[in-house]
């Protein structure tokens, strides 16, 4: 059984979609750049996730605990896009959108737990580690007459 | 000291409407430039540096923003212990040309949530006129 390991990608993420129709922002084979880079350090109690949002606010921001996979989503809000009405781009690199990313963090790991923060564009998230205790298992005695 | 993602000089192709080519977008200090109530207005992504790792100068006619990633003493790259690693850590730099007509007067710039946010004043010239400056001055 496949079992996915701590911080990897698993069905990667949504909706890169890119306005100008070229190969899209993404974390898929078929782009040519990536957004949402994120670099995981290991601590003695806990592991250390730093996310690059640049331009998001901390509003559009939302992180989600889901069977096992910490579900992080940023989007832009309307209002933003004050360039659409009284200006025009020259020039665009950036990816202006909704995205999406999922990372596994496994089941023990409950909401309470995790430490979230979002400063100079980077959502930096600590997420204690999980010792896993062997269930002592209950001995099955046979009375003895 | 700066790392290899250096100089992309991209006023080069200037202001060109072509439909953009994703082949040309870096993957760092990605930068939009929009035009807005008659102004040039740059946004470049620089999450993860604060606005006194950035710097802006204007040389020959060149905007030079350059980013130095500064190591808290504690815990240097080469301590730490990464299991994943996709960020771009380190210096970097991007240059623009804007041409010699702008100085330091016309430009402000700020830093919010990792992105740098300059707006150049092209003193009510009409963005058509800054273009065919900057195509004048480039030949």
């Amino acid at each position: 059984m496949l079992v996915p390991s701590i911080f990897e990608d698993n069905a990667v993420t949504g909706l890169f979609h890119d306005v100008f129709n070229t190969a899209g922002f993404g974390r898929d084979l078929n782009s040519h750049f990536s957004a949402m880079n994120m670099d995981v350090q290991e601590f003695d109690q806990s592991y250390q996730l730093e996310m690059e949002l640049p331009g998001y606010k901390k509003e559009d921001i939302h992180a989600e605990l889901k069977d096992g996979y910490l579900v992080v989503e940023a989007s832009h809000n309307q209002e933003d896009t004050e360039k659409d009405e009284n200006g025009r781009y020259i020039r665009r690199e950036r990816y202006f959108g909704k995205c999406q990313r999922r990372i596994y963090v496994g089941e023990e790991v409950k909401r309470e737990e995790l430490n979230a923060s979002f400063e100079d564009g980077i959502l930096k998230i600590m997420i204690p580690k999980k010792m896993y205790k062997k269930e002592v298992e209950d001995k099955q005695y046979i009375p003895i007459a | 000291m700066f790392s290899k993602y250096e100089i992309v000089d991209m006023f080069d192709h200037v202001f060109d409407d072509e439909e953009f080519s994703s082949m040309n977008i870096p993957d760092i200090m990605r930068t939009d430039i929009s035009e807005i109530n008659g102004q040039v207005l740059m946004e470049i992504e620089l999450p993860g540096y604060d606005r006194e790792s950035v710097s802006a100068e204007l040389e020959n006619g060149y905007l030079i923003i350059r980013a130095i990633k500064v190591q808290s003493i504690e815990a240097p790259y080469e301590k730490r212990n990464y299991i994943r690693r996709e960020r771009n850590i380190g210096s970097c730099m991007r240059q623009y040309y804007v041409g010699n007509s702008i100085s330091r007067q016309n430009i402000q710039a700020a830093m919010k949530n990792g992105v740098l946010r300059i707006l150049i004043d092209i003193g009510g010239m009409d963005i058509e006129d800054f273009r065919r400056k900057i195509d004048q001055a480039s030949n």
